[in-house]
């Protein structure tokens, strides 16, 4: 067992990490900056948590994963281990201040103390100024690790303080390996979801292990079948977006449920289910975190649903194109096989600009229904 | 003290604008390390509170006072701005931040008549004037670089005032000072195995699967969309030059005149099997869309880069 | 885990504690208080800055740890009748029973706890009480900006038999000496304390009659922390990183004027002036021998004017300052004369009490800059 279990095909970057947490005192220290980079769903966030804990194990070698201090990291508990997660679309200067002033005292009893910003894309411009100068010199025994999709979402300035640790798309198979290993999940299935996750871990997961997403999924890559005349495709468009929002309810109540019952339960609830005096305001606040994580979880649903949709027709177009390599969707080789001797490569590149069209539209808060709609309509006649 | 006891910034081009206070921060720190620089928000003036904050500190020193938004102040603050302004303090700056619109003017018209020294930080908007920006700034941090050089870093930061300075000081730290084509490839090169550059050669050269391949490991190890946008361009581009360059030239004096080395030309022959003039034509339309949404931050600038790629290899045929 | 324990100690131990739990815990599981039964009791509470810990005795049967909602155990031990109390743990829950009362709590994972920070060593032991009300005297003038922390601290310095306590905002800087017993005679240390958490720390420490303070060298165990112990209660904080500013050059050696004014009338002067006038607005003090005007305002219309009775040694001044400071100061003296010293008008003040014996120097200085005059 190691902290970087949860790690899939990350083989460089994990050795990097690894040697780095080996390092302390006398042998030099590691950089006081790091920034976490990579596909989404690769595990920028897993493999900066797992540095953490690497950095503070009390065993040799650091990264056992059992040790008090690995097994608090890894909870997210961690009194010298402060996680920043921003709760709404961005992340001011006010808060950046506050965690400035905290950054700068030293651990209270381990190695280190680390901050691990997630997605530190979020910060605004000011707040990234204010941590600006804590991130170039910081107290000795302060570490940060920033998040970010990629080296460009972060300010220059900070970004060149920073040793970068890049994670990679992890390749189908090793996700396929994971899923065999630690979910249990049969081979095949298993190579299915891989591929039809591109690269996304935790969709790989629920697309194996979950019925209720895959059916989702069966629903949306049955899509270009049913476009057969404009009704049909406008009824398309309402069963896609309940399928969507089915799967958003699902995810979110789960969430939810779990942390407002430990909530409740570390508040003072009583077995009667009665709340003492003063939670109220802790409660009210964890709602509106669930809130804003719903409305997150709802558009990335929409938006995993049109990059289903779009890998269908990137792999219509690889079969049309002549280009040889894997499809994404192997299950439906065969259907994609006729679609792209139905049409012209023209045509299904007309089909993936609708779908783009339709992933701004819904970022600009048109109605789901409606951008779905249209969207089937351009996709019927191509 | 040799700084101005009043100073107006004024304008909306925010780099400069920070510039510039920072300017006047780093002389009156010049004579006073232990300068104290109260920075107000917009809106953070008390009434009343002037006269405190333009008072000396326990520790002594000299003060820098900046006011935010000073369009925003109001006739009351203002008025109290005005009447310090007439007998200002010995050892504090008083640096009012306006955005230079119409509001305001009283405040803007008054600190001028009163002696106030005015520093324009007007909006940065033609491509000349960053071409100018970006040669300054080399130069202000003891670089040079030529205007094509220059359009070149352009092209691959973008036009983020604050990017391009950030790029400009880092290029001349890292070159010493000469910042030409080749530094620029390298400075974005950074740890990516694989430059745009062999991206657009397979895509020249019809091998779409590996285009596409090269085109995915590119973006998974980091390599900014806008550079391989760049890297098509040129690519598309240098077919277009040496496919149209008249027939009988060759060597030294063809290599002049297109300005790309031999070897690179010979090259391009090579990869000119196949394509049609048309059909340089058709490419060239698929990068430069693809440009403008990189540029345009589109929502997916890798679809947009998988599409242009396509979009070659289906215009070679 | 089973264990009896008398229902006062109980509940003295869990109210003590539970101050600390935070009322936004940044994890479920800080909200909980955690238990370890031994051959004494141990109830922790933590919220990454500051932990506190009380121990306590018991008749242990069975040894053993558990989280709780602290909120819950404290609520709990509030309404126990007044007979001993029973504690065991059964599966997932924790069982309290008290006569014929029965409560039941809920368990947390105890493994998610996070580690308490270690004690670092003892250093020496102060009053109670003296130690509570010197804190309070100098926390007062510390900053509430958090963009320079340094002035949010105060600072403890530790030379031998003497603490000085002192903090600032650049406004005003309060310094505070006391006299306490080291372990070492030799002990010398310097430490940055978060302001709220030493004032709140001393105030909740005045059970027992002496405090320990435990602070440790550079590296040693519990650097980054100070500790204070008291009556089998202890807590640790974390320092703040940085420099504090050379504050001593600050002290004026000399004046060339003093006034001295009776405290409480001057308070209620202060505040009534500067009620009238725009909240801000500096208020400036004219001393000539016998009396000081107090005006509302700097400038050529003062909007509140009155007049109190003052000795004064040296020159006539005028000098104003922002009465929220002046107040703060004049509160602190914990004196019925206040002592208000200067050099010039642009100068900082010293305002201190006057000592009980002539010719001794003053505990306490609280110092003052003063805000420019216009017109």
């Amino acid at each position: 067992m190691s902290v970087w279990d949860d790690l899939v095909g990350q083989g460089p970057v994990v050795a990097q990490l690894s040697a780095a947490a080996q390092m302390s005192g006398a042998g030099g220290r590691p950089a006081h900056a790091w920034l976490f980079t990579g596909p989404p769903g690769a595990g920028r966030v897993t493999a900066a948590r797992a540095f953490a804990a690497a950095l503070q194990c009390l065993e040799t070698p650091r990264g056992c994963g059992h040790c008090a201090s690995c097994h608090q990291v890894l909870q997210g508990t961690h009194a010298d281990v402060e996680v920043v997660r921003p709760q709404g679309l961005s992340y001011g200067v006010k808060e950046a201040r506050g965690l400035v002033l905290r950054a700068s005292s030293a651990p209270t009893g381990s190695r280190w103390h680390i901050v691990l910003f997630e997605e530190a894309d979020r910060a605004t411009e000011g707040a990234a100024n204010a941590l600006l100068k804590s991130i170039e010199e910081p107290p000795a025994r302060t570490i940060w690790l920033l998040c970010t999709p990629s080296p460009e979402d972060l300010l220059v300035t900070i970004r060149s303080r920073c040793r970068p640790a890049m994670l990679q798309t992890p390749p189908a198979d090793a996700i396929a390996d994971m899923l065999v290993l630690r979910e249990g999940v049969d081979p095949e299935t298993a190579a299915v979801a891989a591929r039809a996750a591109q690269g996304h871990i935790d969709r790989a997961r629920r697309l194996a292990t979950d019925p209720q997403v895959r059916r989702t999924r069966d629903e949306v890559m049955g899509l270009p079948r049913r476009l057969t005349g404009v009704s049909p495709a406008v009824m398309a468009a309402e069963t896609l977006v309940k399928a969507a929002e089915a799967e958003q309810k699902a995810r979110t109540s789960e969430l939810d449920e779990a942390e407002t019952s430990a909530l409740r339960k570390a508040l003072g609830e009583s077995e009667k289910g009665r709340m003492p005096r003063g939670t109220a305001g802790a409660l009210k606040e964890l709602e509106e975190r669930q809130k804003s994580r719903a409305k997150r979880i709802m558009r990335d649903s929409l938006d995993r649903t049109l990059l289903d949709l779009a890998s269908y027709y990137r792999d219509v177009l690889a079969l049309q194109l002549g280009a040889g390599g894997e499809l994404v969707n192997v299950d439906l080789a065969p259907e994609l096989r006729t679609a792209a001797g139905a049409g012209r490569p023209e045509e299904t590149l007309r089909r993936l600009d609708a779908i783009m069209k339709c992933r701004e539209r819904i970022a600009a808060n048109v109605h789901p229904q409606l951008a779905f709609e249209e969207l089937n309509l351009a996709l019927r006649t191509g | 003290m040799s700084v101005e006891p009043i100073i107006l910034v004024i304008g909306d081009e925010e780099l400069l604008v920070e510039r510039a206070i920072g300017d006047v921060v780093a002389s009156v720190r010049a004579g006073d390390p232990e300068t104290e620089v109260i920075d107000l928000a917009p809106g953070g003036l008390e009434p009343g509170r002037l006269a405190e904050l333009t008072s000396p500190s326990l520790f002594g020193g000299s003060k820098v006072l900046v006011l935010r938004s000073a369009q925003d102040l109001g006739k009351d603050l203002t008025a109290q701005v005005l009447a310090y302004a007439k007998a200002p303090a010995d050892d504090v700056v008083l640096v009012a931040v306006h955005h230079g619109g119409a509001k305001g003017k009283a405040l803007v018209d008054g600190l001028v008549k009163l002696g106030g020294r005015k520093i324009a930080c007007p909006k940065v908007t033609k491509a000349g004037e960053r071409i100018d920006f970006v040669r300054a700034e080399i130069r202000r941090a003891g670089g040079k670089i030529s205007a094509d050089g220059a359009r070149s870093l352009l092209e691959a930061v973008g036009n983020d005032l604050r990017e391009l300075a950030a790029a400009c000081s880092q290029l001349v730290s890292d070159t010493g000072g000469k910042v030409d084509d080749a530094a620029i490839a390298r400075y974005y090169q950074g740890r990516a195995e694989v430059s745009g550059f062999t991206v657009a050669d397979k895509a020249i050269e019809g091998r779409l699967a590996e285009a596409l391949e090269q085109l995915r490991w590119a973006l998974a190890t980091g390599t900014p969309p806008v550079l391989i946008v760049s890297a098509l361009a040129q690519g598309v581009r240098g077919l277009a030059k040496v496919g149209g360059a008249p027939r009988g030239a060759r060597g030294a004096s063809l290599a002049k005149e297109l300005g790309m080395p031999p070897w690179k030309i010979e090259r391009v022959q090579r990869q000119l099997r196949g394509w049609t003039g048309d059909g340089v034509a058709r490419a060239l339309t698929a990068v430069a869309e693809a440009d403008a949404q990189v540029k345009g931050g589109a929502a997916d600038p890798a679809y947009a880069l998988e599409k242009a790629v396509s979009e070659i290899i289906a215009a070679r045929r | 885990m089973k264990f009896r324990i008398d229902r006062d100690a109980l509940a003295d131990a869990v109210a003590w504690t539970a101050r600390t739990l935070p009322v936004r815990p940044p994890v479920p599981v800080l909200a909980g208080m955690h238990i370890e039964a031994s051959d004494r009791l141990k109830l922790s509470a933590f919220d990454y800055e500051v932990s506190a810990q009380v121990s306590t005795d018991i008749d242990v049967e069975e040894p053993g740890t558990a989280l709780v909602s602290g909120r819950l155990l404290a609520e709990i031990s509030r309404s126990l009748p007044p007979h001993p109390v029973e504690v065991t743990t059964d599966g997932a829950k924790v069982m309290l029973r008290c006569g014929s009362a029965k409560f039941t709590l809920l368990t947390m994972p105890v493994e998610d706890y996070p580690t308490l920070p270690e004690m670092p060593p003892a250093a020496g032991a102060v009053g109670s009480d003296e130690f509570a009300a010197a804190v309070a005297q100098v926390a007062i003038a510390a900053g509430k900006d958090d963009t320079i922390p340094m002035l949010t601290g105060v600072r403890v310095e530790i030379e031998g038999e003497t603490v000085t306590l002192a903090s600032t905002d650049r406004y005003r800087l309060a310094v505070r000496e006391l006299h306490w017993k080291p372990e070492r005679p030799d002990f010398s240390a310097v430490a940055l304390v978060p302001a709220k958490t030493l004032a709140d720390t001393a105030k909740s420490l005045t059970a027992g009659a002496e405090v320990s303070i435990a602070l440790g060298g550079a590296g040693g165990t519990g650097e980054g922390m100070i500790g204070f112990e008291g009556g089998g209660r202890r807590t640790t904080s974390r320092l703040l990183d940085g420099d504090f500013v050379k504050y001593r050059s600050l002290l004026p050696s000399e004046y060339a004027g003093l006034a001295e004014i009776q405290t409480a009338p001057f308070i209620e002067a202060v505040k009534r002036v500067s009620l009238v006038a725009e909240r801000n607005t500096p208020v400036r003090l004219s001393f000539s021998q016998g009396e000081v005007v107090l005006e509302a305002g700097t400038g050529d219309e003062a909007q509140a004017v009155e007049a109190l009775e003052a000795t004064l040694e040296g020159e006539d001044i005028d000098i104003a300052f922002n009465p929220a400071f002046l107040l703060d100061g004049l509160s602190a003296i914990g004196s019925d004369v206040a002592r208000l010293s200067f050099t010039t008008a642009t100068k900082p003040a010293v305002l201190t009490g006057k000592p009980p014996q002539d010719g001794e120097n003053p505990h306490y200085r609280y110092l003052i800059m003063p805000v420019r005059l216009s017109g």
